[in-house]
């Protein structure tokens, strides 16, 4: 058994060492876990989380060894930081539940069991928790020391002890508002977001991702600020062709244009590690500005998106309208690789330009990980939901991507699909 | 009846199946099952995962509520991933001349099986 593990151990080494950008690092530290070498599992997640900082598995894997390790306060930075992206993980909501009556935070752990059981109420042992820690925090023992507060009546306590167990009210509001802090980020409208932020920080002190944000949001406020007054400047200093008294500066544009530079960095990294927060720019004709060519994934280097313009805009528009023939069809779009729409023919309940980067993200993903598995090319994607279906498939460097309702019949868009694609690759010829 | 017999099953009755998996959303295999064909299911579960998280983003992007199925279709291989009541996804490896239809109508037969493993 221990030499089971131990040669599993050893034939996932080989393969990241053979492919050293996978994924694969994921089951080897799980795999070094097993056989009690944590260390060694720490070191392989946190070296693989530094090329990939989004990949919440890995964090959830970390999250696990360093429970074993009783280093909870690692764990619950991790745990925490998936719980933030993926709002509906039931597993790393259980797991944080754990550490939290671990480090006797009793309060908190029944939000997390009350977390689980809103996703899945059928969860008897999950009832269990909630039981005890919410016994446990009812307990005068869970205070903190120098906290002793008057002990309860025995009356109060039995009835707080038989209050049915109920599967949980779902934190919606926060996962809204963290939408809603993201759009007013978005349309920079700086102090909505900040305003929203401050408040789940008031309910969540010390959560580490919402104070990222929102010094996110304060440096975009700041650049945002600083790109104004330059142009204003520059406005002003305009007509007269010399620089006014309020002195903008060779090095003060010089600032202004590496903050610029900075922002897109920013932004890159915030959809990395959290693609949920994500300030994606709008997307628009006009391609965002070229980053530097060694942040360019290897992908977009060999594959340099096409240069958009209007008069093929429209005539791609035309070709995607084909599809509203389509029973079912909702709408569809042509992206490029840096999120740019290309042309759409989407109902006005979906901003095309809100999407672009998150699609192109989702692709490059999925592309990606066909990659490592030595799969080939990408061909096409169908993503099945309660209601409705997308499709995306690679045409011509770029991204055809459908969403369909519940009704849509799959085979005639299949059908179309050929046809539409020709005409597509006709007009980007 | 365990994982491995289950996932046999969906295998071995679908034309051009090469392997099968239950794979938690964390990337971990559960258990899986192959036909030796170019079907390495350690990877597949590391890699599928973030397939899977991606697929859940674009649904949720447009409003298209719980993700329960994603079908990958590539240069070499089909692949279908369906998502359990659970944080586990069951995967089946299709070869390029594989019966999807079938492929799709196992997998649905087997999740009950699975879930009551899980």
């Amino acid at each position: 058994m221990a030499n089971d593990a131990m040669s599993e151990v050893e034939e996932l080494k080989r393969k990241l060492g053979a492919n050293p950008d996978s994924l694969i690092f994921v089951p080897l530290a799980d795999a070094y876990r097993k056989v009690g070498m944590l260390q060694e599992a720490i070191d392989v997640c946190t070296k693989g989380l530094e090329k990939h900082p989004g990949y919440m598995s890995a964090r959830v894997v970390l999250g696990r060894v360093y429970i074993e390790k009783e280093m909870f306060d690692e764990a619950l930075e991790e745990l925490k930081k998936v719980a933030l992206v993926d709002i509906d993980n039931i597993m790393v909501h259980s797991m944080l539940g754990n550490v939290y009556i671990k480090k006797k935070m009793y309060p908190q752990a029944v939000e997390q069991f009350q977390r689980v059981l809103s996703l899945n109420p059928e969860d008897t042992e999950t009832q269990e928790k909630l039981q005890e820690a919410l016994s446990a925090k009812q307990s005068p023992d869970s205070k903190p020391a120098g906290k002793k507060e008057e002990p309860e009546k025995e009356a109060d306590k039995t009835a707080k002890k038989e209050e049915p167990v109920k599967p949980a009210v779902p934190q919606l509001d926060v996962a809204k508002s963290l939408k809603a802090a993201e759009l007013y980020t978005k349309k920079e409208e700086f102090e909505k977001a900040i305003e929203i932020y401050k408040e789940i920080l008031d309910r969540d002190p010390g959560n580490i991702m919402i104070e990222q944000r929102l010094r996110e949001v304060y440096d975009f406020q700041d650049k945002k600020r600083a790109k104004d007054r330059a142009k204003a400047a520059e406005a002003a200093a305009a007509p007269a062709k010399k620089p006014s008294a309020d002195k903008i500066t060779v090095e003060d544009i010089f600032d202004v244009m590496k903050k610029a530079v900075e922002d897109d960095r920013v932004e890159e990294e915030a959809t990395e590690a959290a693609p949920a927060a994500k300030l994606s720019e709008t997307a628009k004709i006009v391609k965002p500005a070229e980053p530097k060519e060694e942040e360019k994934t290897a992908a977009e280097a060999a594959k340099p998106a096409p240069k958009p313009n209007l008069a093929k805009s429209k005539e791609l528009e035309a070709v995607l309208a084909k599809f509203s023939e389509v029973e079912g069809m909702v709408g569809s779009f042509y992206l490029l690789r840096d999120g740019t729409i290309l042309a759409s023919v989407l109902p006005k309940s979906i901003n095309a330009a809100d999407i672009g980067k998150t699609i192109a993200t989702i692709v490059a993903k999925t592309e990606s990980s066909v990659r490592n598995m030595n799969q080939g090319k990408l061909n096409q994607v169908v993503i099945s939901s309660e209601s409705g279906q997308l499709l995306f498939t690679e045409v011509m460097n770029g991204v055809l991507f459908m969403i369909g309702n519940e009704n849509i019949n799959v085979g005639k868009m299949r059908l179309m699909l050929r046809d539409v694609i020709e005409h597509i690759k006709n007009a980007l010829k | 009846m365990d994982f491995k017999t289950v996932l046999q099953k969906i295998v071995e009755n679908v034309d051009g199946a090469m392997g099968a998996a239950v794979i938690g959303e964390d990337g971990i295999a559960i258990d899986q099952f192959s036909t030796g064909t170019g079907f390495d299911v350690t990877a597949a579960g590391a890699e599928y995962s973030t397939i899977i998280t991606s697929a859940k983003k674009a649904s949720q992007s447009f409003g298209l509520g719980k993700t329960n199925e994603v079908l990958i279709s590539t240069e070499k291989a089909t692949m279908i991933m369906m998502i359990t009541s659970t944080n586990y996804f069951v995967t089946l490896a299709l070869s390029l001349d594989g019966n999807l239809g079938r492929g799709r109508l196992e997998m649905k037969k087997a999740i009950p099986e699975l879930e009551k493993l899980l």
